[in-house]
């Protein structure tokens, strides 16, 4: 016996050894994964500033600035619902509701209403029940989240159209168009709200306890869940910020647009979801975060931007984002594991 | 054993699933200073004891004791609370935090601050805790997917260590369950001396490994588990290989009963040919032969790398070095649709996960695999469908009320059997059959060994992970042993000279 030992325990080295090299070029993989689309940032942006005329100026950067606030406000907002794994598709129609109940309830051609910036919070608020909604449907009923948002997104957008009727309210409120209209330091006051908003969102991911809950649903959630985590409230809770992340989107929205239309919402779920994952945070849930969503953020728009300057033909244009978008999901998933949304 | 010594103990603890008796009128204790070894097969019900001590599960029934207190944990938290700490199988930290944010998770609350968690004092106590197990090559604030696997234990130790000791004073009992498998040889030397140092302390250590060496190393006494039961307690000089082995093996069932005298010998055909088949970080230079007519079995402990070399036999996974040959032609499966093609089919461990699809028919089921024989002009002939399955469901003698029946209304053995005839249906030369007769009473089982029996002598070739070591014994021609990765023995098992359970178990553990 003491001659197999001798044996096994080499045996033992062996196969230990193996299979941490094995750990550790995953590791590898994984942590080269999140440079890609830093480089993919830089190489976008060096090709535009040498090809397309006028993209390096000072006009076309407070123009970026400006283009990439309103998707910055819902795609972080939805990194959340992707860090835990699961998906929200209802972003067209709840920034839709949002804006139009904005529209209504503030000063317009439509309602008597003149709720003014009160108006404004209780769309907001009307967006994130949206998401407590469907958190709630999709985690209590166990049902694929991208399922019961994408019903969602159906649903409120037939609310929006039904509440105003066949034409949008015209928004009369001055204060509220000012989230657009006025300029601080040649920015609209919404590229400002979108900066408090992306802060708001890195501290509670990063400096709360709820932030790393929501880190460890999307990594192992029975494992969180045997460690005392009220698995089921911070997902709701996910889907419910997120909505409100959505709300505020729609009312920059109405407020530029200038009218409380379900249209400020129509294809806004495909950029961000796509800057979302662009930007490296997991479809499976577990890695990435709020600031990779601005480096995907600054991607989508970049290439929207650069792409209308060299004259680029609208819809070879989102051609280009959906390929992109297929390059991130197909280089950052990891095969063996399960890819379905929860 | 003076009862102010006890740290823990259980009495008649018993846990059922359903009709399965998972453990059965358990009682043992663990002393303060005390380390003991708890050995056993591979669902001989070790890890099920674990989880109800660590209160995962709960016992159907029996009682607990812990510190003189009855202990009834209902979660991991509570037991941490109770004193009652342990190392999982699998390693459970988040590998997305950071080493701190593990060994707090969900205790967040002391370091908080309007919601706000102090990460630096965090920090500050994680490295504290860290420098007393001497790890100080660890940081705190290092994320745990950055540090080396193997130190990963470690830290998962670390943590377990300081939730089971936060409320002290009287001991705590640590739980390790296979905690060396993926660790070197100087980790472990370095992991056992933190344990004797844990043991000097006055705490109370159950250790679970598959290697016997390491158990008779560090343990002071060795609990023995056969079947759900425990068999033996054994201390001092007792603590031995043959005392051991010879508590774990069962009573070995007639040979009629795996209906030996139907074993065919291994004709000329080489139906699988492996010749340093590896796959990196699971097993390494594997070399076998299956022979037409020839039942190969693999048997080893979990983990041995047996479950992986089923797996690349039957597709599901990629060898990454060797030679497959598989009836004379190299092959390297990308997918099980390919190994069908080469004439491999597969019953699967989880029967109801991944041999079958529960609310489909009979004939669907069997029907799966051999789609291209029932078709005429790319249309599914129903009517050669259905004679094919009337066929299956009398030669295989399964019971049900037709052709149409679902499969999960099929009690276990006759829903096994819808597998073996969807298996054997495909015109497949070779079958891979991964715990046969797992969950299917001792009537079926019969039925089934005929059926491989059966599959043999028309020059089938089978590759067999048994369900027990007694089975792969008893059906087998020769057994390719597996420990650590490596095939350590080949032991030949002709029907005139069957080996004896120690023969194998001596070069798996």
């Amino acid at each position: 016996m003491s001659d197999a030992n001798v044996g096994t325990i080499a045996h033992n080295d062996i196969i230990a050894e193996e299979f941490q090299t094995h750990i550790r070029n995953l590791d590898r993989r994984n942590r080269m994964m999140q440079v890609a689309p830093i480089i993919v940032l830089v190489v976008i942006f060096i090709i535009f500033a040498i090809g397309a005329p006028g993209f390096i100026s000072v006009k076309n950067f407070f123009n970026l600035l400006n283009q990439m606030s309103i998707p910055l406000i819902v795609a972080t907002g939805i990194t959340f619902v992707v860090l835990i794994g699961s998906i929200d598709l209802s972003v067209d129609g709840v920034m839709g509701l949002s804006g139009a109940m904005a529209g209504l309830l503030v000063l317009n051609d439509k309602t008597p209403f003149n709720l003014g910036f009160f108006g404004v919070i209780i769309a907001v608020l009307i967006a994130g029940l949206c998401g407590f909604v469907t958190g709630l449907i999709s985690v209590k009923g166990k049902i694929p989240s991208f399922m019961v948002s994408f019903a969602m997104s159906s649903i409120t957008y037939g609310f929006a159209m039904l509440s105003y009727g066949a034409l949008p309210p015209i928004i009369n409120d001055t204060s509220v168009r000012a989230i657009a209209l006025t300029k601080i330091g040649n920015l609209p006051i919404f590229f400002y709200i979108a900066v408090v908003l992306f802060v708001v969102a890195l501290i509670v991911q990063d400096k709360t306890a709820t932030g790393k809950h929501i880190y460890a649903i999307g990594e192992n959630e029975s494992l969180a869940k045997i460690s005392g985590v009220n698995v089921d409230k911070v997902k709701i809770a996910v889907f419910a910020l997120a909505g409100l992340f959505v709300g505020v989107g729609g009312i920059c929205g109405a407020a530029q647009l200038g009218r409380g239309d379900v249209s400020v919402g129509t294809g806004m779920v495909f950029p961000a979801l796509a800057a979302v994952v662009v930007g490296g945070t997991s479809l499976a849930g577990g890695k990435g975060g709020v600031q990779r969503t601005l480096i995907g953020v600054l991607i989508i728009t970049i290439l929207n931007n650069g792409l209308v300057l060299i004259g680029a033909n609208a819809y070879f244009k989102d051609g280009i984002v959906g390929i992109i978008l297929i390059i991130a999901v197909v280089t950052t998933i990891s095969r063996n594991s399960k890819m379905v949304a929860k | 054993m003076s009862d102010t010594n006890t740290l823990f103990a259980c009495k008649g603890i018993s846990k059922e699933y359903g009709n399965t008796k998972a453990l059965q009128d358990i009682s043992f204790s663990v002393n303060k200073g005390e380390i003991v070894g708890l050995v056993g097969e591979n669902g001989a019900g070790k890890s099920t004891l674990m989880k109800i001590m660590q209160g995962v599960e709960t016992p159907t029934t029996g009682e607990m004791t812990m510190r003189g207190e009855a202990y009834y944990p209902k979660n991991p938290k509570d037991a941490n609370r109770s004193g009652v700490g342990m190392v999982f199988q699998e390693q459970s930290l988040l590998t997305n935090l950071t080493v701190a944010q593990n060994m707090f998770f969900g205790e967040e609350d002391a370091f908080k601050k309007f919601g706000i968690v102090n990460w630096r004092k965090m920090n500050e106590v994680t490295r504290s805790i860290l420098d007393a197990l001497s790890l100080e090559d660890i940081d705190g604030n290092q994320k745990v997917s950055s540090i080396q696997f193997s130190r990963r234990q470690m830290v998962e130790i670390a943590k377990v260590l300081n939730r089971a000791s936060q409320t002290d004073a009287s001991g705590s009992l640590i739980l390790l369950d296979e905690p060396t498998s993926v660790l070197s040889s100087e980790e472990i030397e370095i992991l056992f001396g933190k344990v004797q140092k844990l043991k000097a302390d006055g705490n109370g250590v159950v250790f679970i490994s598959h290697r016997l060496d390491e158990i008779m190393e560090i343990a002071d006494k060795v609990v023995v588990f056969k079947d759900g039961h425990c068999v033996a307690e054994l201390v001092g000089d007792d603590i031995n290989e043959e005392m051991i082995f010879q508590k774990m093996i069962g009573k070995g069932t007639s040979s009629e009963f795996y209906k030996v005298h139907k074993q065919t010998e291994p004709g000329d055909e080489i139906l699988i040919d492996a010749q340093g088949l590896s796959m990196f970080g699971y097993f390494k230079d594997v070399d076998f032969t299956l022979r037409s007519g020839e039942v190969v079995g693999i048997y080893g402990v979990v983990g041995s790398g047996k479950e992986n070399l089923c797996g690349v036999l039957s597709g599901d996974e990629k060898h990454t070095e060797g030679h497959l040959k598989v009836k004379g032609k190299t092959v390297q499966f990308s997918s099980p649709h390919k190994s069908l093609k080469a004439g491999i089919s597969c019953v699967p461990t989880e029967r109801r996960v991944e041999g079958q699809v529960g609310i489909a028919s009979i004939r669907e089921n069997i029907s799966y695999s051999c789609m291209h024989a029932l078709t005429k002009m790319g249309l599914l002939s129903s009517k050669k469908d259905k004679s094919l399955t009337d066929q299956w469901i009398k030669d295989l003698r399964i019971k049900c009320e037709g052709g149409e029946q679902a499969v999960e209304n099929l009690s276990g053995g006759n829903a096994q059997k819808v597998v073996f005839a969807r298996v054997l249906s495909s015109d497949s030369d070779v079958i891979i059959l991964n715990h046969p007769t797992r969950g299917v009473d001792v009537g079926a089982k019969e039925e089934i060994y005929d059926i491989i029996r059966d599959a043999t002598a028309r020059g089938m070739g089978v590759i067999l992970q048994g369900d027990t070591l007694d089975e792969c014994i008893g059906l087998s021609n020769k057994i390719l042993v597996m420990k650590d990765g490596f095939v350590t023995k080949i032991v030949e098992a002709a029907a005139s000279a069957k080996p004896k359970q120690i023969d194998v178990m001596q070069h798996m553990m």
